[in-house]
Formats: C-alpha cells, structure tokens, sequence
C-alpha cells in the first residue's frame, strides 16, 4: 500500500502570451480579426513524466534547482493543481505546509486562524481545542496568540504555520521551503519535530535546499530539474548526483568567466588526494581524542600564484554535519602557488564517539566562490574507550562534594 | 462532508465577524444601507410621484422589497470576489472550492436576518397587519437562496477567469433591481408586461415573499413553479459550471 503514488505524471501551463482576462476583452475579441494576429498558445511542461512511488511509513525528499517543478509537484499533490496527464494516488489525510501563511487571514487572530486552518484540514473545533496548547508552546508565540496576524513578524506567521499543519496528526505531511524562514533554531526544532513525526509513522514529502536534512531523515529522494527526473532512490546517491551538478555548472561559470576575463582570475584547482594523517602518517582510524591532521592535496594548474580558500566538514554517514572549518570565516585568503601543494588543518583533540565518520573537503576562490570539491568523502573510524551515546566523548571528571 | 460544513460555517463567520469588526457602523451594510435606500425610494415615489402603496405604508413596502432584494443582490455580490479574494486559502490544500461562494451567500444570510429585525421593527411602528400566510416565508426564502448561490456559483468561477465580472455584475443587478416588482407592484405594471416580469424567478419570489407576509393574496401561483423550475436549473448548471473551472483556479491566478 503505497502512501503516495505518481504515474508518469505530465503537467503543461499554457503560457497563453494574451489570454482575455475580462469580459471586455473578451467582447472585443468577438471582432473579427485577421487569422494571424491571433496569439499563438506556448505549452510549457512543467512537468515531465514524473514516476514516484514513495510506501507506507517512509519519507520522501525532493532537491533541485528554483524553477524545477518541485512546487508544482507539491500543489498536484495536495490537489490545488490537476495534472495534465498521468495519475496521481495520495492516501491518507494530508497536511501541507506549501507556502508561508497561506491560509491565515490577516485579520484574525493566531487563534482564530489556528481554528479556520484546522478546518480547511479537516480537523474539528473540538480536535483543535486540545491541541491549541500545544501548538501556541510551538509556535513560541503566547504572547501575541491574540493579535491579528497581519502584526506577525514572519517568522511568527511561519512558526505558527508549521505547528498547525504539524499538529493535527496528519497521515501525510508535505513541507515545501518553509524551514527557510526563521532563525536556525527554529528550523532545528522544524526538523526535530518532522523527525519524531517520521519516527511515529508519519509519511512526510520534504522539498528542500537543505540537502543535509534530505539526506540524513529521507528514506528516498528524487532530483528534478526542469520538469524531469534525473534521479531517484538512495538520498545519499541524489543529493550527490545533484551537488556534483552544482559544481560542474559553477566550473562550467568560472571556465566561462575566465575565457572572457583578461586576467585568469579563479584559474582552476584541481585537487588530487584526500586523507587523515596523525604525526605525519597516513591513518584511516583514528583514537577519539588524538590529534589529527585533515589533508588534501591539490595542484594550482592556472598557471599563476591564486589566493583562496578552503574548508572542511567532519560528517557523519548519514549527513549530520558535526563541526566544520573554514578558511573564510577564520580570515583572510591563503595563497596557493604555481604547482602542488597540500592543505593541512590541524585539529588538537577530536572528541567522537565510536563510529564511521567521514570529511567533505572544497575549495574556493578568494571571494568565497566554490570551486572544487573533493568527490569522494575523507572515511574515518574514531575508537573510543567507550561506547557512549550522542556524539561527543568530552573528558570529564566525577566528584562527590 | 460535515467538515465541509463547518469549513463553510467557519469562513462565513469569518466574513461577518471581519465586517463588523473593523468598521465603526459595523452594521451599516446589513440595516442602514437597506433603511437609506427605502427613504430615499419612499422620499421619490411617495412624496413627489405619490405612488399608492396602501395599504402599506410606504417606508415598509420599500423596505420588504428591499431587504429580500438586498439578499439576492449582496449575495451574488460577495460570491463573485469569493474565490479571486482568496488566492491564499486556495493555495493551502484541497478542499471543495465551491464551500468560498457558498460561505459568503451565507454571511450575507446573516446579514439579512440583521436587517430582517429591522422590517420586523418598521412593521411593529407602523403597526402593519402581518398575514398568517407569512409562514410559507421560509420556503420561499429556500428558493431564493437557491437561485442566490446558482448565479453566485456561475460569477465566482467566471471571475477567476475575467476580472470585470463584479462591474458587470454590479451593472447588471442595478438594471435587474428596476425590472423586478421590488420598488413597485406587479399590479401596476400592464397585463403584457407582467407576464414578462414573472418568468423572472426573482420577480416571482420578490413579489411573493412581499404577498405572504401583508396580503396573503398569491396572484399568479403558477408561476411559482417557473420560478422553481428556474432555480433548479440555474443551481444545477452554475454548480456544473463552477466545477468545470475549478481546476483551472490555481494556473490562472
């Protein structure tokens, strides 16, 4: 029993250059007109043969660029939109957060609004009543629960949005975006709560730039790109598929901008090898607690001294990123010269838990533009004395006092 | 369905609740317009052209016919900006669009049982005898809304797709005010013409909502049934109509 299922789903807008939007215009088309001069409809599919099978109880990610199709995908699903060809099955009751405050009347209070929201989902006053503690200690917003929302920040509009939609025990719960607004964490107590939804069960359609988050609580993940599937299935897989097209057509970008530029500036990096060293020697496990070195070796191949920088992030396997260091955010440009050259950061004491971890390395160029990114992730296993939950071994010390 | 119910009551409420809320004359719309509108009438007609509306005092027999008319007339008006106004609710999550029209005619319902209370009023101070027949009012009422959220439906979906339906609308309910018994009797209209005006259902239901409740004379009870016959086929086809647009609702907008 599938929870949501697309059939070679086809959506076409008809970019009609000038349809008769009033009555007037209508009457004057009744005019006769040279046959010519009537305008011409241009189909636009949005969407191309879209298949997405997504089972019970599982989680569905969707990345790709703006102007993918992703929102449309989203509003056939929810039934705002009909799909032009192909079948669509969505079992289950559906929440959707597809854009921020829809729904909410502007001259309502949060709570009045929390009640007619509850309404369009289908949840009765009665249902909304008990939840309505729940959702204002969510939304963080008792103070102005009765204010008219149109005095919401919008950070206050999404926060309340999304603990309505995910409030009402939907079977079903798509999110389109929305994690964008609000400070970080919120959109960490977002994904807290979409995740514990998951873990009760829930079925939940994430479209999202955050492609940590589709990659650490999806069961699956798609990649459209203009209209079409590029990819589907292992979200690990996806995203990759998808980063490493960013990074191609950044390259694609700087390639042109250097052909164009008299001066070579943003001459390609070309980075070799990655890896972890301790003392000089090359590991591939690591005591929790000991120092490190990070390694990537890379070629300035532009053929003139560039400055730039670079970054690593220590990730676990299944993306939760745990710290991360930048060359940007400690200061000012490292200059690479002419040739081979390794880029070492050293980290004193790295305190993980026992488990696979592995390093994304990139570089970038002296304004921050990313220019290459080492493809295969750095792998690691850290050992430590004991087998502790969480993520961090931290030196500690007990007393009774 | 029930949800869909309480969705229709929630917005309704919603729509009153905003009018009366952020106006000062939050009633203005519902007794005044109605009360002005029958003075002025009444100052035109009883004092200048003295037009005889006995046995009912002029001021009451322009309010009867104007506090139904106003129903009809708001009613549709509110339903044509219903769907095109609310592009926010649209864009949530589906539910049956055809719950906005039907939610606004049911707010301005409210508003006309408001403005109803003042008839009653009126019909108190002028100490107007009230026939028994009045009682056949509700049933009536039910065509009338009816007919109300048949056309109501047809505007909303066409509005979406032609942005001038509510002036054209308003123009047309102006020319639609002037052809129907509403500020004159059927009676004094000549005998061809009456026919005419009947085979409009909103002159046959004016007409008679103002009979029941002061003569209890039915003229033409034939009629009744054009007029329903009317309703059935303008609530069946603007609901078909309406539905046939739906899906074009979220492109367009």
């Amino acid at each position: 029993m599938a929870a949501i299922r697309v059939e070679q789903l086809w959506k076409q807008f008809l970019l009609k250059k000038d349809r008769a939007d009033s009555v007037g215009h209508l009457l004057l088309r009744m005019i006769p007109q040279p046959q010519s001069k009537r305008p011409k409809r241009e189909p636009f599919w949005a969407l191309q043969d879209i298949t997405i099978d997504m089972p019970e109880g599982t989680s569905f990610g969707i990345v790709g660029n703006n102007g993918s199709g992703k929102s449309t995908l989203l509003k056939i699903l929810t039934r705002t939109m009909t799909p032009t060809r192909g079948q669509i099955q969505v079992s289950g009751r559906v929440s959707a957060l597809i854009e921020l405050g829809a729904g909410f009347h502007p001259d309502f209070t949060g709570r009045e609004n929390v009640y007619l929201n509850g309404s369009i989902l289908g949840i009765g006053r009665k249902a909304i009543e008990q939840k309505m503690e729940e959702i204002i200690e969510f939304a963080d917003i008792r103070p102005f629960i009765d204010t008219s929302v149109k005095y919401y920040s919008s950070g206050m509009q999404a926060r309340l949005g999304f603990a309505v939609a995910t409030s009402v025990d939907p079977e079903i719960l798509i999110v389109d975006e929305v994690l964008a607004v609000g400070d970080e964490a919120f959109q960490q107590r977002c994904m807290d709560r979409i995740f514990a939804m998951k873990r009760g069960g829930t079925n939940i359609l994430l479209v999202s730039h955050n492609l940590g988050a589709i990659e650490r609580l999806m069961d699956q993940a798609v990649w459209i790109n203009q209209g079409v599937m590029q990819k589907i299935g292992n979200p690990r897989d996806v995203v990759f598929a998808y980063r490493q097209s960013m990074i191609d057509q950044n390259e694609g970008r700087n390639q042109q901008e250097a052909v164009s530029g008299a001066d070579q500036e943003g001459g390609p990096l070309a980075l070799r090898d990655a890896y972890v060293e301790i003392n000089g020697q090359r590991v591939d496990s690591v005591q929790s607690g000991t120092s490190l070195d990070l390694i990537c070796e890379l070629d300035n191949v532009s053929g003139l001294p560039m400055d730039g920088h670079f970054s690593y992030t220590v990730r676990r396997p299944d993306g939760l990123e745990i710290v991360s260091v930048s060359s940007i955010l400690d200061g000012p440009p490292m200059t690479f010269q002419r040739g081979p050259a390794r880029m070492v950061v050293h980290l004193p004491e790295l305190y993980l838990t026992s488990g696979e971890y592995e390093v994304d390395a990139a570089c970038f160029d002296a304004n921050g533009r990313r220019l290459a990114e080492w493809r295969a992730p750095i792998r690691f296993s850290v050992q430590a004395m004991q087998a502790t939950p969480g993520l961090l071994v931290l030196p500690h010390q007990w007393q009774v006092r | 369905m029930g949800l869909w119910f309480e969705l229709t009551r929630n917005l309704a409420s919603r729509d009153v609740e905003t009018r009366y809320k952020h106006s000062l004359l939050g009633l203005y719309w519902a007794i005044i317009n109605p009360l002005v509108t029958a003075a002025i009438f009444g100052f035109i007609f009883g004092v200048i052209f003295h037009v005889k509306t006995k046995p009912i005092p002029y001021v009451v027999f322009y309010l009867a016919g104007l506090t139904f008319w106003n129903f009809f007339a708001n009613g549709i008006m509110s339903a044509v900006g219903s769907v095109s106004g609310n592009s926010a609710l649209l864009a949530k999550i589906y539910f049956p669009r055809v719950v906005l029209p039907t939610a606004s005619i049911l707010a301005r319902f409210i508003d006309f049982l408001f403005s109803m209370g003042v008839f009653i009023i009126f019909i108190l101070i002028y100490q107007v005898p009230v026939h028994w027949t009045s009682l056949w009012l509700p049933a009536i009422l039910l065509i009338q809304i009816f007919f109300t959220m048949g056309i109501g439906y047809m505007v909303a979906a066409l509005n979406v797709l032609y942005r001038d339906m509510t002036q054209l609308m308003g123009l047309l309910l102006m020319v639609w005010l002037y052809f129907s018994p509403v500020i004159y009797r059927l009676s004094q209209v000549p005998k061809t013409l009456q026919t005419i005006l009947l085979i409009d259902p909103m002159g046959t239901i004016i007409e008679l909502e103002r009979n029941v409740i002061f003569t209890g004379h039915i003229l033409y009870p034939e009629y009744l049934w054009v007029a329903v016959a009317w309703t059935g086929l303008v609530f069946l086809g603007g609901l078909a109509l309406f539905k046939r647009v739906e899906p074009m609702f979220a492109e367009v907008m």
